[in-house]
């Protein structure tokens, strides 16, 4: 005998009266495809359980940091550079060179610019770069070596130059910085970075500069003219502040 | 950076409802990043039009553009999400702290979610729709209803249905359903 589906729905979402809800708990002794019916969906639900959970930790923030910048943007950019107060623990020697006289990577850039360009961020999310589409792989061999550099860093690496890294013929110096008791992975290279295929752009930045995350990895690109000195900088934070680290660095 | 009032009251009507839509998202994107990106995709279209919120369900409110972002996403992938990849994040979750008792336990858990969540992806698309906006986001049938434009009822029997099929699928593959 097939019952009606609807009074087990009823019964099952409680919308059955008392006087109902016993004579359907009386009806489920003798039937067995609404007790096969009701036990299934009761399995169903319990097996959901295992999917809910808290999101991830660090998506509050991230999401709130998106907010932040997409409101300040919204009434018009204002970017104060001193609002930062990124602080390395320890960080490398910094002076130039860094590839091949092993000191820490400097850079002369236009800080502000930069900064300007990582609060117009937020614009170029809320334009629907979830998707957006580059015309690169979806990620290049010297972005997917520096990656995995980065990975495998955790949060305490100690402060200090890395390793030489070859990708694709491109060769890379790495260096480990700690800002505000986070790892932070600078490469650099006197080629550039090729940019992935899901890249945040940088407006008011060169067209060479883009960010993207991956994971819980943020990236920012600063591009420089062939010949010169080209940085990734690759942490566990937010890939907007990652100018800002990049600033208070000394490396912009 | 101090946060303006408009921002401030944007986030606390709408961050306690993160563990819910990042549930959704969770199921309607192929991995966690892209679920990350979604997430926050929503969140800044929603602060958006926050002015034109008035009341009712915040987390059905942010559901309902959650899924959207997600359908754009899908039409212009001209696709369909149809499985969601081993996430060894997912599987052995950074932090966990689980000591040596406990680990048989644990790898139990996550190779159960981790059947739970590809049985999911088997499911018949309007079924799988029903229970992630119903039993992982946490939105009423009415609110899913006008969600996905379907009577109420359609709704109720589309979870029920995969539900149904769901603990199916997982018996068939060994996985006991009456864990707690």
């Amino acid at each position: 005998m097939t019952c009606p589906e609807e009074r087990i729905l009823a019964f099952l979402d409680g919308e059955l009266t008392g006087t109902q809800a016993r004579d359907f708990d009386a009806h489920l002794l003798t039937c067995e495809s609404c007790w096969k019916a009701v036990q299934e969906d009761r399995a169903g639900r319990l097996a959901l359980d295992l999917l809910r959970g808290a999101a991830p930790v660090g998506l509050a923030d991230r999401v709130a940091m998106a907010v932040q910048l997409a409101g300040s943007t919204s009434e018009g950019p204002v970017v104060d550079p001193g609002i930062r107060e990124h602080r390395p623990v320890a960080t490398p020697s910094a002076s130039s060179g860094a590839k091949r006289s092993g000191h820490a990577p400097t850079r002369s850039r236009r800080p502000a610019l930069i900064l300007a360009a990582a609060a117009a961020v937020a614009v170029v999310v809320a334009g629907g770069w979830w998707g957006a589409r580059g015309s690169g792989p979806l990620e290049p061999p010297q972005v997917a070596a520096v990656l995995a550099a980065a990975q495998s860093m955790g949060r305490d690496h100690a402060p200090g130059r890395g390793p030489e890294i070859v990708a694709h013929d491109q060769l890379i110096a790495v260096w480990y910085y700690r800002v505000e008791g986070q790892s932070v992975l600078v490469a650099t290279s006197e080629q550039q970075f090729p940019m992935p295929a899901h890249p945040m752009r940088l407006p008011g930045s060169t067209a060479s500069d883009w960010m993207a995350t991956k994971g819980r990895l943020g990236i920012y690109c600063a591009n420089a003219p062939v010949g010169h000195e080209s940085m990734l900088v690759v942490a566990a934070m937010p890939v907007a502040e990652l100018p800002h680290v990049a600033a208070d660095l000394h490396l912009l | 950076m101090k946060l303006s009032d408009s921002e401030r009251a944007f986030l606390e009507a709408t961050l306690p409802h993160l563990d819910a839509v990042h549930a959704a998202a969770r199921r309607l994107c192929p991995d966690r990043s892209r679920a990350e990106d979604l997430v926050q995709e929503t969140y800044l279209r929603a602060f958006v039009g926050f002015s034109d919120y008035r009341g009712g369900s915040a987390r059905a409110w942010l559901t309902t553009i959650c899924l959207n972002v997600a359908r754009g996403e899908w039409r212009r992938q001209s696709r369909r999400v149809t499985e969601a990849p081993l996430d060894i994040d997912e599987v052995w979750p950074h932090g966990s702290g689980a000591g040596a008792a406990d680990v048989a336990r644990t790898a139990q858990a996550n190779i159960d979610r981790e059947a739970v969540s590809r049985a999911l992806t088997k499911l018949p698309e309007e079924q799988r729709l029903a229970i992630v906006l119903m039993d992982l986001a946490g939105n009423t049938a009415s609110e899913v209803a006008a969600m996905v434009g379907a009577p109420r009822g359609t709704v109720l029997a589309r979870a029920h249905r995969g539900r149904r099929k769901l603990a199916q699928l997982l018996g068939a593959q060994g996985v006991d359903c009456d864990m707690p």
